[in-house]
Parts: structure tokens; sequence; C-alpha cells
């Protein structure tokens, strides 16, 4: 249990005007599951790219069962047995599971020639025996879902035999019931000798499934923690060093009786019967598992799902079809996948703060670049953006800035609603903080939001209600002052203290 | 092209069908001497021309990228062993000289394409060009006829009944289909132009594979240019040029019939089975010779077309 | 890291790294420059003002068709009909005036076919969500079996003696000025501003690079995918009928010989655009010119035509080539 199996010894990583990782040790022993913690850009991604070979360290050296790696890429640690789970699709959307699972791994005569009746075989073992789903080797990737293409993706990486396996928050996309799920098969690699490095944003989720943790902060190692003798706190302490600036709890707000937006009898495939107010100057939270309809709902209002159902702007009956009907009507979006929606990404700054709003800086069809470059330095100002000029391309700036310019492009015009989708996903906490105050500043100025967020750290500093969806339904109506973590979970995923029944109800 | 939804593939594949059998119903009615044996052979004989690059240029198209100058390097390498003909060079060697300057140009496309990251479109209507305007530059842009005895033998003989220029197609087919659908480098072809972080990932030599599919092209360019010489009894100008459309088409009619709507050769070689069918059946038929194209070109559109609904950018769009 | 070592490097030798990067920057336009003054030193009439207006005439019936490829790559398609579209134009301008009709009937019929085309295309790739390939493919193959079919199987529409006002189109002048140099400025201004200037370009560019995000921000995607590929045509249709003036006949099958160069000029604006790959209005201008320029320079030199095409394609690796070299020097600079 205690060989160690993977030692990095004094690991520096440089890049231009920053060290993404400092002189930092690492060591994993054979059989555990380790988590690796830290606040976005603290070091971990670096590391696990030095340990898939994807870089390679300006310092410092690697060993792999006492066995020193010399050169290092990503074949070579490939074949050392190191396998990465990762969170965006790494498979071929039009191969069956086993040409999937078995990729670069076929069985065949002579060498060459395929032998597909095998190669079903082989895969249908490794379901059965390792992963214990048994799931067709001939149905087509494109026909999974998100959490069957996570464990092709598994059967993928033992069919290498791995010594470590990396999971780069691989339960983000998952229900509660996949997630237990994927935990049983974690517990069972571990079972069979394999070492794991889980990586995650959730604490319950470390203390679950970890035995030990490590701790970076702005690229160095922290400490190394045993899971059974430390606290949440002290894992957030070392992750932030004890400087964290927060913006506190919500004060208290003047919500004004007038409605600005009603829904009234929202129905479509995911989504039943929703009805919902929402006043002036307040910021309404959306909970709820992952899929439970938060995210659907707001598509469906800014018209980029189909819907019936009624929506009352300021008392009056509007038909949103299409976003742009929505953005007419004084409400804004801003969608969580920031490279593929939010933004265009190889757009500049200025171009993306004007694009929802174009109209209002051109006559007669030509744009004005000079009020354009007025309104984005504006909004770079307010919105303290760190970029070199208005005309960087956004793909170059931070997660952060990124998100900034997101939300920037909705205040150049008078709005009455702004709905956001986890705004702070993947954003350091420094962003976090800044993008809490600007969201405060927003309601200041009269309009209201709807906020979409999984944190309930989010919703006590953000909201002054929440509500909660489960299937599709609006099951909780509550003022944010008199809940607690507790009772939203019971409201979210049936009752929190009654365990795994109740997570299949949820799902089911 | 990836995504398409499962149900619907089934209707189309009924379009298909019987757009299939409508024609071939009436072809048979309309043309009594269609199901003829030699005529049967004439109809692979054109299919030849069009399905051998169509294969190549299939298994260029799984690796994820595109060749347009195959019908320059057909007419450039015709020309190029018609010459050598003429200068009394032996024919083993003549051959040799053929294949190995299909290859060696595909090859720089391969080397444009995979290591300089060139648009494979961009890059391949430049190697067109310039081939099309060597070709015609060795010929001073005239008609060659060719004496040996050689390619009148693949003309004129044949083997079981069945002419040399088919089993040539056969052969091809063969090759290629087990290349490119029984071995483990024809799937690194489909892993290739599916997902190519993935194919890399998995250890896959991305490069190398890629300018494989290049040589198997070349290696269907030189085989199809030997058709061309034999079959024309010597090198007509650009001829090649005039059947870029179908065999471009063909691609695309085999793969909006596949079960995965992806590229295969089987599929490929029944599209231009099916075009060279129709010209013929429906020349049999009597209908005006100028109008068989249109005639051609709409079944061959609405096959292409009713197949492969959703296979654009914007069924992002779908709500 | 070398990098680190290259940054500070850069700042001792500015002036010399100055010229290295107009060198480089500059190096296609050098180069064509390059190209003419040695076809200014094989033929002395090369430099002539006749010659240029000839040059630019021939880039006035290329040009309106690579636009329209490349309205076609700005919303990350591809356009393959432009041929097909000017040999239609052609095809229907003579056959009106040889059935009887007037000049301006057969003109406006013109523009109808050339819309039709691009109805055609535009709701085949924004309504039926077909991959532009196929659809553009699709309906190549179909035009391309009308001018067939239409001609009796390839044979030209000769019109003699042809009517002024089209005579006029291609021969006649404003101020001296060759009419065809005069429509090539006006469409060039006219698509730069719509591109570069004004919304509904900034839109269509926005459509092509992420069609999700277009979306999210109000712009109806499908409405302006199909607008690129409808002005596609009628871009084509504008050459097709400056072809038709020049060559006063309808030839099936014409168009095709000018869809290469189109579909290569549009691309090569994309290698030099400054911002990553943006096919560009002034970019696929000067693709048509350096093609127009080396066939002229041929001609006169009295080469065969078949080295002229030859050449074209060693000038279009050429101009890759160097776009790559210039690429990787960039990036160099960047690290």
């Amino acid at each position: 249990m205690n060989k160690v199996i993977l030692e990095m010894k004094n690991i520096t990583k440089i890049f231009p005007g920053i060290k993404a990782l400092d002189d930092v040790n690492f060591s994993l022993n054979k059989g555990e599951i380790r988590a690796l913690v830290g606040k976005n850009g603290a070091g971990k991604s670096t590391l696990i790219k030095i340990l898939t070979g994807i870089y390679i360290p300006d310092d410092g050296e690697i060993i792999i069962d006492d066995k020193k790696i010399e050169r290092i890429n990503p074949k070579k640690m490939y074949s050392e047995g190191i396998q990465a789970i990762y969170q965006e699709n790494d498979l071929v959307g039009y191969f069956s599971v086993a040409e999937s699972v078995m990729l670069n791994n076929e069985p065949a005569k002579m060498n060459i020639v395929l032998n597909k009746k095998k190669m079903n075989t082989d895969t249908k073992k490794i379901f059965d025996e390792n992963i214990g789903i048994s799931l067709d080797p001939s149905s087509l990737i494109k026909e999974l879902d998100v959490s069957e293409k996570q464990l092709v993706q598994i059967a993928k990486s033992l069919v290498k035999k791995p010594r470590i396996m990396i999971f780069d928050e691989p339960t983000a996309p998952l229900s509660a019931k996949e997630i237990e799920r994927l935990f049983k098969i974690i517990r069972g690699l571990k079972e069979s000798g394999v070492t794991i490095i889980y990586i995650t944003h959730r604490f319950e989720e470390i203390f679950e499934i970890a035995d030990t943790v490590t701790v970076f902060r702005d690229g160095k190692k922290i400490s190394d923690l045993n899971l059974c003798d430390t606290t949440e706190e002290e894992i957030i302490r070392h992750m932030t060093g004890g400087e964290c600036e927060t913006v506190g709890k919500k004060s208290e707000t003047n919500i004004s009786g007038t409605s600005v937006m009603r829904v009234k009898g929202l129905n479509n495939e995911y989504l039943k019967n929703i009805n919902f107010e929402l006043h002036k100057g307040e910021v309404l939270g959306l909970y709820g598992a992952e899929g439970a309809g938060q995210v659907d709902l707001v598509r469906s209002i800014f018209g980029l799902n189909d819907k019936k159902g009624k929506i009352y702007i300021d008392g009056k009956g509007k038909n949103i079809e299409h976003p742009k009907d929505s953005i007419k009507n004084g409400i804004g979006y801003v969608p969580r996948d920031r490279k593929e929606e939010s933004l265009v990404k190889s757009f500049m700054l200025m171009e993306n703060i004007t694009l929802s709003n174009l109209n209002n800086y051109s006559h007669r069809g030509i744009i004005s670049k000079k009020e354009e470059l007025k309104i984005a330095d504006k909004m770079i100002k307010d919105l303290s953006i760190s970029t070199r000029s208005a005309r960087t391309i956004v793909n170059f700036l931070s997660g952060g800035n990124q998100q900034k310019v997101a939300i920037a492009r909705w205040l150049t015009f008078p709005l009455k609603v702004l709905m956001l989708d986890y705004p702070t996903m993947g954003v350091d906490v420094q962003a976090k903080v800044e993008i809490y105050k600007l969201l405060k500043k927003i309601v200041e100025e009269g309009t209201s939001i709807i906020v979409i967020t999984p944190e309930y750290e989010e919703i006590k500093i953000l909201c002054d209600r929440v509500l909660v969806l489960k299937e599709g339904k609006i099951i909780g109506d509550l003022n944010v002052k008199d809940t607690t973590e507790d009772l939203l979970l019971k409201y979210a995923i049936g009752s929190a203290n009654n365990g795994g029944n109740n997570y299949e109800k949820n799902i089911n | 092209m990836k995504k398409i939804s499962i149900s619907k593939t089934s209707k189309k594949g009924y379009i298909t069908f019987s757009i299939f059998a409508v024609v071939i119903v009436y072809i048979i009615f309309a043309a009594p001497g269609f199901l003829h044996f030699d005529n049967l052979m004439n109809v692979l004989i054109s299919a030849a021309f069009v399905a051998i690059p169509a294969m190549g240029l299939s298994t260029v198209m799984l690796t994820g990228s595109f060749d347009l100058s195959f019908v320059g390097i057909i007419g450039l390498t015709s020309v190029i062993m018609i010459r050598m003909i003429e200068a009394a060079i032996p024919i083993p060697l003549v051959l040799l000289c053929g294949l190995g300057i299909a290859i060696s140009i595909e090859l720089i496309n391969a080397f444009l394409i995979v290591k300089l990251k060139i648009h494979p479109w961009l890059t391949t209507i430049a190697t067109m060009l310039a081939t099309l305007g060597l070709e015609k530059a060795i010929s001073k842009a005239y008609f060659l006829t060719i004496s040996d005895g050689f390619f009148g033998g693949i003309r004129f003989n044949s083997f079981i009944g069945i002419p040399l220029s088919v089993w040539i197609l056969i052969i091809v087919f063969v090759i290629v289909y087990s290349f490119v659908h029984k071995t483990i480098i024809g799937l690194h072809f489909y892993a290739i132009g599916g997902n190519e972080i993935t194919a890399k990932k998995a250890g896959i030599k991305v490069d190398l594979m890629r300018f494989l599919s290049f040589g198997v092209m070349g290696f269907c360019i030189w085989v199809v240019s030997l058709v061309y010489l034999a079959q024309l009894s010597g090198y007509t100008p650009e001829a090649a040029y005039t059947n870029l459309n179908e065999v471009i088409l063909s691609v695309f009619f085999g793969m909006s019939i596949s079960k995965r709507n992806i590229v295969t050769i089987t599929g490929t070689l029944i599209g231009a089975i099916f075009v060279a069918l129709l010209a013929n059946g429906l020349a049999l038929a009597g209908v005006s010779s100028y109008w068989i194209k249109l005639v051609e070109g709409f079944l061959v559109v609405i096959v292409v077309i009713t197949n492969s609904l959703g296979s654009g950018e914007l069924v992002q769009l779908e709500k | 890291m070398s990098s680190l070592k290259n940054n500070v490097l850069t700042d001792e030798n500015k002036i010399s790294k100055k010229i290295a990067d107009l060198l480089v920057n500059g190096s296609i336009v050098i180069g064509f420059i390059g190209v003419i003054i040695v076809f200014a030193i094989k033929n002395s009439s090369f430099l002539s003002i006749d010659n240029i207006s000839d040059i630019l005439m021939r880039v006035s019936i290329t040009a309106p068709a690579a636009f329209g490829v490349m309205l076609a790559l700005i919303v990350k398609g591809i356009d393959l009909t432009p041929g097909t579209t000017m040999g239609l134009v052609g095809l229907t301008i003579t056959g009106g005036i040889t059935a009887g009709l007037s000049f301006g009937v057969s003109l406006v019929l013109s523009l109808l076919v050339g819309a039709l085309v691009g109805i055609c295309t535009a709701l085949l790739i924004s309504k039926a969500n077909l991959n532009p390939f196929i659809a553009t493919i699709a309906i190549l193959f179909i035009g391309n079996s009308i001018e067939k079919g239409v001609t009796q199987g390839g044979l030209p529409i000769y019109i003699y003696p042809s009517p002024k006002p089209l005579n006029a189109i291609y021969r006649g002048t404003i101020l001296g000025i060759p009419n065809p140099i005069i429509i090539l400025i006006i469409i060039t201004l006219v698509l730069y501003v719509f591109l570069d200037k004004s919304e509904y370009g900034r839109k269509m560019y926005a459509c092509g690079e992420s069609i999700k995000a277009s979306r999210a921000s109000g712009i109806p995607v499908r409405f302006y995918f199909g607008m690129a590929y409808f002005l596609a045509a009628i871009c084509a249709c504008v050459g097709g009928i400056i072809l038709c003036s020049q060559i006063r006949s309808g030839q099936p099958l014409v168009g095709h010989s000018y869809m290469w160069d189109a579909i290569g000029a549009a691309y090569l604006s994309t290698i030099m655009s400054r911002r990553n790959f943006r096919p560009n209005v002034f970019g696929t201008l000067f693709g048509t010119l350096v093609m127009a320029t080396v066939a002229n320079g041929f001609t006169l030199m009295g080469i065969p035509f078949y080295w002229k095409e030859f050449a074209k394609g060693l000038i279009i690796l050429v101009i890759l080539m160097v776009s790559v070299m210039k690429k990787r020097y960039e990036r160099r600079k960047t690290f």
C-alpha cells in the first residue's frame, strides 16, 4: 500500500511572464486516490499536462516505479501507463463502442487485418468485468449520452492497463445517480491496484472518494493532507492562503412590488407548467440538480428553446420566439458556455460588446467605429476588464475577463432582466468576487437578475429569492434569508438526509 | 456530415432505394437491350473511369482531407506514359514510372496539406491547375494515339468473358476495400477523420496515415490513367477533368447511403455505378443525348440531397 | 526557455527587426511587383495604359465571382456555383435576344436566373441544413446539365450583330474609363462597405465565426447564411453579364474556367488577411489581379496557353509557401 509509484521532484515550469509551477514535489502511493485542489491557475492542470507529457518541465525529474523518465512526450507517458479521462469529448462520433475502446489496440491477424469479432467480445468483457455495466459494443458513440461516453473513455484507458489514472472534473456533467456509479467504478479501479488522481472543485466529492488531497496555490504545492484528519475549512485556508476577499452576505434591498416579468404556464419537452414572477430590482436564483430544468427554463424564456406559454414584460404579453425578440424587450442572457455561445471568440473585445445591439452604433447601417470604441472603453473602465485595448481578440483574455465582456455587452443599453447561467464557472476567486460586485451594481441600477448557480454560497451572496427546480417543475419558492443549504438540497434532491433511494427518484 | 439523427436515416434509405428501384425498372422496360451482358459490361467500364479515382478520393476524405488535383495528375501521368512509349521505353518501366509520378505528386499534396497545414482545397486547386497545364504543355494539347499492344490488349481482351477493364475495376475495389475496411490502418483513417485529437492521443501516427491515404489516391490515379489510355486508345486532353463532378458526387452519394453517414468504399462504388447506369440506360431508352445529363443530374442530386439533409453546420440551430 | 531569451534579444536590434518585419509582411506584394518588373522588361507594352486596362477588364469578370466565393467562405462554407451561374446568365441573355426579346428584358431575365440559383443554394443550406459543399455541387451538376441541355449538348449561341447596349457593357467607356473597370470599382467598394463598415457585414462574419454565439446575440443566423449564398450568386451574375458582353455569345460551361480562379482568389484572401484567416474583399481582389496579370503577361510573351495554367498553379503554391513561412515567423515573434 505504501509503495511510492510516482515521484515528481523539483518540477518547475515557466511560461512567458509566469511561473506556472515553482519547484513542486509531488508523490503518489500505489493504490491511493489523490484529490488535487486549488484555484484556477494554481498549477493543477499544468502538473497534469506535464504528467501526461503535453508540457515538458523546465526543471525537475519524474520517477515512475523507481525508474527515471528520460525524454518526456505524450507517447512516452502513455506507454508508462498514465491515462487521463478528460471532460471534453475525446471520442469519434461515428465509431462503435468497440472501435472506440480498442482504438490503436485492435486485435488483428498478422498485425494488420482487423478481427472485428474479437474486438466486440474483448470490449464486452471489459465492460462486464471492470466496469460492471453492460453496453452493446456495436452501438455508435453518437447515440450514447454523456455518462455512457465517459464510461467508454474509462474502458478505453483500461485497455492500456493503466497504472495511474487521472480524472479531470469527471462529475460536472453527471446526475447524482451517475456520479454514484462513477464512484463505484473508481473504487473498483483502486481495488485492482490503479492509482488515481482526482481533480475537482466540489468538496463533498473529495471527502467521499479521495484518501488524500494535495493543495496548490500560485504554482506551488502548499500541502498534502490526509482526508481522515482534515476539514473543509482547513483545505480552503490552504487554497486561499487565508486572504480571501469576500463580498459578504446579500444586503437587504428594496424590492418594489412592481412585476418586471411574469412567466405563465410555460411548457415544453423539459419543463412542466412553470409559473413565476420577477420583481423590479430582484435577484432570483434558480437551483436544482444538474438537468432539473433551470437551464431549459432560462433558454426558453430567451427564445433559444421551443416553448408553449406566456411571458409578460411589464404586464404586457410578449411573443418571444427568437433571441432578437427578447433583446428587443430588454431581456439579456449570458450562457454558460463562454467558448461557444456567450462570445464570438475570434472577434475583438469591442465587437463583442456591441454585437447584440449593433443598430445603436450604426447610422443607416454603417457602424460608427468611434462610438463603438467609446462604449468599449467605458466598459473596460467600469468593469475593470484587464486587456491591452478594446481591439484585443477576446480569445486572448482570461476566463474571468471573458466573462466580464460577456456581461458587459448587456450593459450598453437599458435592460429589464439579465439572465445568467453559472456566471462564475471556471473563474478564479478574485474574478468571482469582481463578478459578484458587478452584478450587485447592475441590480442597483434597476435591472432584475435571474441567475443559475449550483453553489449555495453564491445564492447566499447574490439572491433575494430562490426557485428550486426538480424534473422540470418548480417545487420550491424560497426567500434566501430563511434558507439553509440543507433545505435547498432537501427540495432539490428529495430529502437530503435520506441517501440513495431519493437520488434515483430524482433521476427517473 | 457527422451530425444526423438516427431515426431519419432509415427513412432516407427508403427514398434512395425507391428511386433506385423505379429508375432501374423504368430502364429495363424502356430499353430492352439494357440487361444484355455486353451492355452491363459497358456500364461497368464507364463506371470504372469514375469509380477508381472516387475510391482514392474517398480514402483521402476519410482522413478529413480533400483532393481536386487528381484530374490533372491522371492526365499528366497518361501523357508522360504515352511519351515514354513513343520513345520505345519498355512497358514495365513505363508503368513503374507512371506509378512513381502519380504517387509522388500526391505526396507533394500531402506534404503541403499535412506538414505545412495549408487548406486542402487551396493546395489542390493549385496543383490541379499546375498539372493540367503541364499535361497540355507536354501534349501541346493534341490528341495522342497509342500503338502499343499492351493497352490494346486491355481494351479488347477479356477473362472469363469479362473485359479486362472491368477486372481492373474489380481488383482495385477489392484492394482498396480490404485496405480501408478490413485493416487497422483503415480504421485509423476513420479515427483521424472523426476526431484528430483523439487519434493523436491514442498514439496513431496521424501525419503518416494522411500521407498513406494520399499514396492510395496516387495508386488509384495511376490505375485509372491506364484505363483511360486503354479505353480511349490514347490520350485525350483533360479527359479526366470532364469527370470531376461525377467523381465527387459518387463519393457523396456513397456517403449518403451509408448507415453511419460516412464515406465508404462500397458506397462510392455504388454511386459511380449508379451514375454510369443512368447515363447508359437513359441513352438506350431513347432519351435525347443532351437531356440525359439533366435527368441524370436531377436523380443523383435528389438522392444526395435527401440523404444529406441536416448535414450542414446549421443543424446546431434546431431547437 | 529560449522564448524568454528571444524577448530580451529583440530589444537590441530593432531596426533590423523592423526591416525583416516589412520584408516578411510585404513579401507577397513585393513578389508580385517583382513579377510585374520581369514582365515589363520582357515586353515593353506590358505597362502601357491599354494593357493595364486590359488586365483590369479581365479582373472585372473573375473578381465578382471570386467575391461570391468569398461571401460563402465568410459563413464558413464554399460556393462551387459561380461558374455555372456565369454560364447560365450568358445563355439567358443570348437566348433571350435570339428569341426576339429586347436586350433589357433579357438582362432582367438573366438577373432572375442568377437570383434563382442564389435562392436555391440559400434555401438548401439555410433551410434544409445541407452541407454547403453538397448543396453547391448539386446545383453545379444540375446547372451544367441545363447548360448542356438547352444548347443541344453544348452548341454556343452566337448573336450577330449583338445589341449595342450589350456591347457597351464591356467595350463602352465613361470619362475614358472602360465600363467594366467602373463596375469592378463599384462592386468592390459596395462589398467593402457592406462587409467591413456595415452592421450586416459584421453580423455575417459573426455568424460564420460562431453560429451559437451569434444566435444568442439575437442575430437571425439562417437569414445571414442564406443571404451570403444569395449575394454570392448575384455577384457571379454580374461577372456573367460582363463576360457575355465580352464574348458576345452564350457559351455553355464557359464559367468553368473562371471557377477555379474565383475559388483560388477567395482562399488566397484568407491567408493574406491580417486577422486570423478572415476572407476579405481586397485580398480577393488582389488574388484575381495576380492571376489576371500572370495570364496577360504570358500571353504578351507569346507563351502557349497551357503554360499559363501551369504558372497560375505554381504561383498559388508559392504564395502558399510564403504565407506559411510568414505565419511561422510571426509565431516566433510573439513568443
